[in-house]
């Protein structure tokens, strides 16, 4: 979280394996949930490969009020990019984390649990940030429950969602949790611990 | 003293060809803004202060700290300048000169970090004695269900 002039602005990050869902969420997110009122920009802005995937982010900003801007970055899955994805994980106020509810995608998934705890130990911040979990794919025939996944990727302890980016389903509920656990945070933050 | 405006104003009053001076904290945050950008400033922000920090990874694995990056387009020329915890970008025509723009990007970023570390103080007097303005449980209810109300 930062104060730049007489604004509040929080970080949120999609994070996740490639091919997770991860702009997908935040395209929903944009075209269905974010009032037209909080949009900063028409559209998102995306910095895409020549074969159509993140090549370093996809950002949407939204003002939620006045004076508190939360920009949503939904980072790269891709581990050619790795160096790229480290470098927006400072001053992070929530994170959610995308998890391919797929049998096949477990590996994929387990690596960036890895990477994540990573993360935690070299940015402190993020031991204090929101983190939400989202089960996501569970249109598809065969995907694994919540309640399965959680305990083989050690996210049991995260609040979590079973949802589709495809359809939106448990979405809505996903991100007015995640928009109230940071506002409550920012709420509750002494005034001495902000830059 | 010169208000962080009026010093980015003045870089495009001084430089011929230059059309635009933003400034942007590390993480792409715009603090300033003079003069004409055909873009939104939030995405510009986000995008700098993203290839900033790619360089100046390059950089630190080349053992060299990263001054500045200077881009050229066909009728443009971007470049772009470190400063304590923000990046000066300035965007002049293609005849403009680098070394004038060079040299008046690191007068003002003299200036800006007097500034910014004048007011310092003020600010975080205002933040202690409560006056900034707090999220009230009214404007997070607010918020959330106006965002709820989107999706009825």
């Amino acid at each position: 979280m930062k104060i730049v002039n007489d604004r509040f602005y929080l970080k949120v990050l999609l994070f996740g394996s490639a091919l997770a869902g991860k702009t997908t969420t935040l395209a929903w997110l944009f075209d269905h949930l974010i009032p037209k009122d909080m949009k900063v920009t028409e559209s998102i802005h995306s910095i895409k490969t020549s074969f159509g995937q993140t090549l370093l982010f996809d950002f949407v900003p939204i003002q939620a009020s006045q004076n508190i801007i939360i920009r949503i970055y939904a980072l790269t899955g891709q581990d050619y990019y790795l160096s790229t994805r480290r470098m927006f994980f400072q001053d992070v106020d929530g994170l959610f984390f995308i998890v391919d509810s797929q049998a096949k995608e477990m590996d994929h998934n387990r690596e960036f649990v890895k990477e994540f705890a990573a993360y935690r130990k070299c940015f402190p911040e993020l031991e204090n940030a929101a983190v939400v979990v989202l089960y996501n794919k569970q249109d598809i025939p065969g995907a694994q429950r919540p309640d399965v996944l959680g305990p083989k990727l050690g996210l049991q302890d995260f609040p979590s969602w079973p949802v589709s980016a495809a359809t939106g389903a448990n979405l809505p509920q996903a991100f007015t949790h995640m928009v109230s656990l940071i506002l409550n945070s920012l709420k509750e933050r002494p005034a001495h611990e902000i830059q | 003293m010169l208000k962080i405006k009026d010093i980015l104003n003045g870089i495009i009053q001084r430089v011929p060809g230059v059309v635009g001076v933003i400034l942007i904290d590390i993480d792409g945050i715009p603090i300033e803004i003079a003069g004409h950008f055909d873009m939104n400033q939030e995405n510009m922000g986000a995008l700098l202060a993203t290839c900033y920090r790619s360089y100046e990874q390059v950089g630190t694995d080349l053992s060299q700290p990263l001054k500045s990056i200077i881009v050229e387009y066909e009728d443009l020329k971007l470049c772009q300048t470190s400063m304590p915890r923000g990046l000066l970008t300035i965007l002049a025509g293609k005849d403009s000169y680098l070394g004038m723009i060079r040299l008046e990007a690191k007068r003002a970023i003299e200036a800006l970090v007097q500034n910014m570390a004048d007011t310092q103080g003020i600010r975080e007097s205002l933040m202690q004695d409560h006056k900034f303005r707090w999220p009230d449980n009214q404007t997070i209810e607010d918020i959330l269900s106006r965002i709820k109300n989107e999706f009825k």
